[in-house]
Formats: structure tokens, C-alpha cells, sequence
């Protein structure tokens, strides 16, 4: 190796040296920002509330330590297990209710198995672009005792004293809200399949109508496991939404009457901000983190062994 | 010398005699301006506050020296900030109070001034006397509150009473009496909402335990004396049971809201509302004037097994308080303040638009109508009860209570059982038993 060519591919390892400086430089330059931002907002506070739960601080004062003491509470606490519960219903009409009938009424539309399927369109996805609170009033007028439905049903079954006894049920006073839930969110899924299911070539269709496949084998044949992915997206959307409610169950009945529409997240903020009990709060918020993470996972997991994702 | 002694001793004497004066003229009016910066919880854009624009106005022409600096926040919002500023221990020369639980992070760090100093006897005797009770462990008055809360009214629509040849029931069986005959005709008997879950408790359990046992059992209650297990908290528990059973209330009472429930009495659908007596000002801007002329204010009936009879239960409203730290100009000037939008000036203002103050005021110099009149002489007639949710810690009502009172309207608990959980969790965790310990 002669001195002029070892020169140079010193001057090529320091440019290769800048060249990385550079490359780290723009990578953080664009990483960093979001990342500081995610931390602040989320990583930072999850840690705090993570603090929090092993303490029973009540927003000033001393922060006496609890140890497991707030976890060992929440799983003997009626109103946090009705709100359990409550959640793992929305759970199911998310997944079992929300994302099949979302499928359903984007392959009708896609397939033009209705006339004018536009409007048909507008019409379903009307409800997810209403403000939630909005929504909430709405069906409290439709369902309150002095609302349209009973107002209706007293007309014509003449029976004066007719409300709407399922909310006063300790077991079903959540089912009219899984039917809002119902209505106002497939209407989200719908698009989503809607616009996966325009991206299947028409092709393929063809080519299987060639074959002789019928409506159905097309469906469970083609469709179904090109959308396999969209729906395993869908459902993690759902099952995180799901353990969130918060808004709608607050607008609509407060958690009540007598805690039986409770959700986890509800009685969460009650719990942490109108009763100033920080630590137990933060234990509910940790658990229904830890849930969402679990739900999912098994999501993940279950996918993967029908070899959908 | 002699001379020189006797200039000494007349600048003496000037000074003794000039000095107090000179020092009161500067508290009656403070020659430069004086700035308080002022935290209230208020919704300016409701019509609620219309006076207070006009109150301030007033205040500002006879002490021109001192300026408010104000920051009105409403609802929730407004504690949660208050809480982040006791946290930090910097908060505002006055802000807004409550004489109990809901205001307990401030109170319980000493933030707030006691005001017994000012409050001479002069000043006392001009208000309702049941502002005074003690607002702090040890006997202090942290708020002047202009207004008392009466959480307990029965309003009657005395045209259908009449219409259906009723007279006003003295005792709450005679009222369950009127029940077929008012239902017969379509109407229902007393309206009432308890979808938010407090109204049971504040406007109706609170008054029943009054009557039941009265402030000096529930005294002996909040501090473990007496248990929430006794008779005078079962049986108030257990009337409100028989008013749902008997169907005094509305079909689904606990799913109706309590604008619905007096927006049905205005509606001519019911014959008597249960409510609270800040309702009036509602009722008159909702009914047509004949039909509010039409309304009477009385207390609820007689129950049987009740100790104190034709009382209501009441709590003070909020009102400013003035920081602890406040001295010499400062807290001269806010207490001027205070005492002008609370005093007769203030109360003058508020009476004007429609709010009866607790500072007594010659009536006869408003047009007052005929159901604030009934009202008045209501209130001014009634014992007053505690309301549970103001002595109370807000977590055993909102979470046990209220939502229990829900259950046993609905059948799914027995009074019995609401009332041992209850004092089980008050056992456990309410500071006014642990205070005690």
C-alpha cells in the first residue's frame, strides 16, 4: 500500500466517521423532539401514577406508603368488580358485536348488495362524527322516563307507569348502552374494512367467479383472510377503546343508578379527582393499563396461532 | 428648659391624641390604592351572576382605592386549579369557600382566615342566625355565606290541588292518602328526580334524620357517639323506601333528572314538587305568571316517629374567604370588601335579584312576589337540619350513600343494610371520626 493510497482511505475513514456523526445528528434531530414529548406526556406521568398507587395521598399532605394495600382493596371492591364487568361487556360488543357487523355492512356496501349504497354509507357513519356528550343527551332523551320510547310505549300499551325498567336491573341496566355503543362505533370499523376491501383486486374476484365460487366461498375463501390483519387491527382498537369508556358512561348515566353502569375508568376519575383519593385512583388507572396490555396481547397471541396476523 | 419641656410634652400629646386617628383615617380609606387579587368560583356567562357586575360596581364607587383582580372559574375546574395552588401554598389574597368538606385543602393547612375578630356583635345580629354555627374545630368563621341552602321545600300547584279537591296534607300519611285520587286523574302526586344520585340524600334523607333525631344526634354520629345504625338513620332510610313503595313518586324517579322532575311540575303534571328552595328563581322563569301565582312554598308533612317537627335541613352556600396571611392594608381592604358585598349594600343588590340573603332586610322595600314572600316566612319559621353531604366526607356519601339510597328505592338493598355499610365505611374512614381519635 503506497503512502498516497493509504492517505486516502484515511481521508475515506474520516468521512465515513462525519458521515455517521451526521446520520446520528439528523436521527436524533428527528427522534428526539417525539420522544422527549411521549416522555413528558406519557412514559413520566404512567411512572408517577405508577409511585402513587402504592401510597394513599389525598392531593396535599403527607404521602403515607400503602405498599400493596390499594391493589389488595380494588379486587374486594363491589363497585370497582361491577365496573369490571362492565368493561369486559364492552369488550365483547366491541369485538363480538362492533367489528363483525362493521365487516358485514362494509362487504354490502362493497358488493353493491344495496341500492344506493352512498347514502347508505353517510347514513352508518353518521354517528361517529357526533360529539359523544352530544350522543349521550340524545339517547337520554330517547330512553329518559319522560323520553320519546316510554312516552311512546305508555301511548300505546295505555300502561302509565311504563319506564324503562332494564336500567333500574342490576344485571342488564348496562345492555341500553352497549346498544349505543353498538350504534355509534361500528360505523368506524365499517370504514376501515370498507377501504381494505377496496384495495382487493377486482381480479381475483373474477377469477374465482371463473372457477365457479359462490358468494360465500368468496367471502371465507378470499376476503376473509385478506382482511384477517385489518380485523386483528380493528380488534386491538377496540379491546383498548373498550377499557377506556369513560366518556359516553359519563354523559349518559353517570355510573349510575346505584353504580350498576359503573365503568373502571369512571370510578377512576371519581375516585382520584371528586374524592381526592390519589393513590387508590392510580391503582385503578395502573389495572386498567395493565388489562388493556394483557387483552391485547392475548389478541396478538391468539391471531398468530390461527396464522391471521 | 421650661419652655423646651412644654413644646416635648404638647408634641407628645399631639402625637397620642392625632395618632389613632390618623391610623383610623388610613384603615376607613387607604390613600394609595390597594390591589386583592380575587379566585371565584363562578360562571360569569350565567344568569345566576347578573348582580354581580352591578354589586361590584357599587363597591368600586365607595372605595375607589381598591382594585380586584379577579379569575372566575366555574364547577370542577375550579377546585382542581385551587387544589394545585393550596399545593403549592400560594393562593389569592380571597378566593372562594366552603364552610366544610368540600373545601377541606385549604382548611385543613390553615389558608383561611378566621373571621370571629370582625365579627362584633353589631355585625352578627344583622344576619340569620344560622350562619353562625361553627364552620372550624375550634369554633371558627371562616365565610360570611349570603345565602343558606335550604335543601328541603314542598311545593304545591294549589290550582290542581283545588281541581282535584285536596287540601295541603299536615302529615306525610295524609299525603300518601291524596295518592289513588291524584293518580286516578293522571296527574302524578310529588314530582322528584334522583338520576344525579344526591338529590335523595340533600333534599330529602337529610331532613328526614333531622326530624328523626335531630343536630345533636347526628352530632353525636359524626364523632362515633351514636352509630348510623340507630333508629333516627333506618327509619328516615326506611321512609324514603315507603314514599317509593306507596308510588308518592314518579314512575322511574331514580332515572329522571331533576329539571325533568319540576319541569313536569310547571308542566301542570304533578300536584307537589319535592325540591330545594333555590328552585323559586327556576320556577318563576319557567311557569306562566298565573300558574306561579298559583304556587304555595310549605314544609314537608309531619312523619310519624319524628322528633322535631316542621324542620328543614340547610347548609351555607359558599362565599370569599380571605387568606390567613393577610395583614395590615391588605386585609383591612378585603374585609371591606367582604363586608360590602355581604352587608346590607351587597344583600340589597342580591335581594333585588331574586335571592333572599341571610342578611335580614326590610322586605316591605321590595316588590316581592307570592312565593318568595311564602318562602321567606318558610324559612324564617323552620329549624334547620345539617345536610349530610356538608358535614360529611364527600367519598362515604358519593360512593356508599347516594348510590345506596338509589338501591333501596330500587329494591335491591334494605335500609338496614345501606345504613351498616354506611357506618362502616364512616367508621373506617371519615375524618370526623377520625378527628376524634
Amino acid at each position: 500500500m503506497g503512502l498516497r493510497s493509504h492517505a486516502a482511505f484515511r481521508a475515506h475513514g474520516v468521512v465515513e466517521v462525519v458521515t455517521t456523526r451526521s446520520k446520528h445528528r439528523s436521527y436524533l434531530s428527528f427522534v428526539l423532539p417525539a420522544f422527549i414529548i411521549y416522555a413528558g406526556i406519557m412514559v413520566i406521568p404512567l411512572l408517577f401514577s405508577l409511585g402513587l398507587s402504592f401510597t394513599s395521598w389525598k392531593g396535599y399532605g403527607v404521602m403515607s406508603f400503602a405498599a400493596l394495600g390499594n391493589y389488595a382493596k380494588l379486587f374486594s371492591d363491589p363497585v370497582f368488580l361491577i365496573g369490571l364487568r362492565n368493561n369486559a361487556l364492552i369488550v365483547l360488543i366491541s369485538v363480538f358485536g362492533q367489528i363483525p357487523l362493521g365487516l358485514l355492512l362494509a362487504y354490502m356496501l362493497h358488493r353493491q348488495m344495496v341500492k344506493g349504497a352512498n347514502g347508505f354509507e353517510m347514513l352508518i357513519f353518521l354517528p361517529i362524527t357526533i360529539s359523544t356528550v352530544i350522543v349521550a343527551q340524545l339517547w337520554n332523551r330517547v330512553f329518559s322516563p319522560v323520553g320519546i320510547l316510554p312516552t311512546i310505549v305508555r301511548q300505546v300499551s295505555g300502561n302509565r307507569d311504563y319506564v324503562m325498567t332494564i336500567f333500574e336491573n342490576k344485571a342488564f341496566a348496562f345492555v341500553p348502552i352497549m346498544f349505543v355503543l353498538l350504534w355509534q362505533h361500528t360505523s368506524l370499523y365499517m370504514v376501515i374494512f370498507l377501504a381494505n376491501l377496496q384495495r382487493i383486486p377486482e381480479s381475483v374476484m373474477e377469477a374465482a367467479r371463473l372457477e365457479g365460487a359462490g358468494e360465500t366461498a368468496i367471502f371465507l375463501k378470499i376476503i376473509a383472510p385478506m382482511l384477517a390483519p385489518v380485523a386483528f387491527i380493528n380488534s386491538i382498537l377496540a379491546i383498548s377503546g373498550s377499557f377506556k369508556s369513560f366518556d359516553l358512561i359519563y354523559s349518559m348515566t353517570g355510573g349510575g343508578p346505584a353504580h350498576y353502569t359503573e365503568v373502571m375508568a369512571v370510578y377512576m376519575y371519581n375516585t382520584t379527582f371528586v374524592f381526592q383519593n390519589y393513590g387508590y385512583g392510580s391503582a385503578i388507572s395502573i389495572v386498567i393499563i395493565l388489562f388493556i396490555v394483557a387483552a391485547i396481547a392475548a389478541t396478538k397471541a391468539i391471531t398468530k396461532r390461527l396464522n391471521l396476523g | 428648659m421650661g419652655l423646651r419641656r412644654a413644646i416635648i410634652v404638647v408634641v407628645l400629646a399631639a402625637g397620642l391624641a392625632w395618632g389613632p386617628m390618623i391610623l383610623a383615617a388610613q384603615t376607613s380609606q387607604p390613600s394609595a390604592p390597594v390591589t386583592l387579587s380575587v379566585y371565584m368560583q363562578a360562571d360569569m356567562a350565567s344568569p345566576q351572576y347578573k348582580y354581580w357586575p352591578v354589586t361590584l360596581d357599587a363597591f368600586s364607587k365607595k372605595y375607589p382605592n381598591i382594585k380586584l383582580d379577579f379569575e372566575y372559574v366555574s364547577d370542577e375546574a375550579f377546585h382542581q386549579k385551587f387544589q394545585a395552588m393550596a399545593a403549592s401554598g400560594d393562593i389569592p389574597d380571597l378566593f372562594t369557600c366552603y364552610a366544610g368538606a368540600r373545601s377541606s385543602y385549604i382548611l385543613d393547612r390553615g389558608m383561611v382566615k378566621d373571621l370571629r375578630p370582625y365579627l362584633t356583635a353589631d355585625v352578627k345580629k344583622n344576619y340569620n342566625q344560622a350562619i353562625w354555627q361553627p364552620q372550624g374545630p375550634n369554633g371558627e368563621i371562616y365565610i360570611v355565606s349570603p345565602n343558606l341552602a335550604v335543601c328541603t321545600v314542598v311545593y304545591v300547584n294549589t290550582k290542581l290541588q283545588k281541581q282535584l279537591g285536596l287540601s295541603t296534607p299536615k302529615t306525610l300519611d295524609e299525603l300518601i292518602a291524596q295518592v289513588p285520587k291524584i293518580r286516578a286523574a293522571g296527574f302524578d302526586p310529588l314530582a322528584f328526580g334522583n338520576k344525579d344520585q344526591w338529590q335523595a340524600q340533600s333534599l330529602c334523607l337529610s331532613m328526614l334524620v333531622d326530624r328523626m333525631g335531630g343536630t345533636s344526634w347526628f352530632d353525636k354520629a359524626m364523632k362515633g357517639g351514636a352509630k348510623f345504625t340507630d333508629a333516627p338513620f333506618v327509619d328516615a332510610i326506611s321512609t324514603i323506601k315507603k314514599m317509593v313503595d306507596t308510588k308518592l313518586f314518579p314512575a322511574g324517579v331514580n332515572q329522571l333528572e331533576g329539571p325533568q322532575a319540576w319541569g313536569e311540575f310547571v308542566q301542570g303534571k304533578a300536584v307537589y314538587l319535592l325540591d330545594a328552595g333555590w328552585r323559586v328563581s327556576a320556577l318563576k322563569a319557567a311557569a306562566s305568571p298565573a300558574d306561579y301565582a298559583g304556587y304555595a312554598a310549605v314544609a314537608f308533612p309531619a312523619v310519624t316517629g319524628e322528633k322535631i317537627h316542621g324542620s328543614s335541613a340547610a347548609t351555607l352556600g359558599e362565599a370569599l374567604a380571605m387568606n390567613s396571611k393577610l395583614t395590615g392594608t391588605k386585609a383591612d381592604a378585603a374585609w371591606k370588601f367582604l363586608s360590602f358585598i355581604y352587608g346590607k349594600e351587597g344583600s340589597e343588590i342580591l335581594m333585588q335579584y331574586g335571592v333572599v340573603p341571610t342578611y335580614k332586610l326590610d322586605y316591605s322595600k321590595f316588590d316581592i312576589d307570592s312565593l318568595n314572600k311564602q318562602y321567606i316566612n318558610l324559612i324564617n319559621n323552620q329549624t334547620m337540619g345539617y345536610v349530610i353531604d356538608a358535614k360529611m366526607d364527600g367519598e362515604g356519601v358519593n360512593n356508599i350513600l347516594n348510590p345506596g339510597l338509589q338501591a333501596v328505592m330500587m329494591g335491591s338493598k334494605t335500609p338496614a343494610d345501606l345504613a351498616a355499610e354506611y357506618e362502616a365505611w364512616v367508621a373506617a374512614n371519615d375524618s370526623n371520626r377520625k378527628s376524634k381519635k
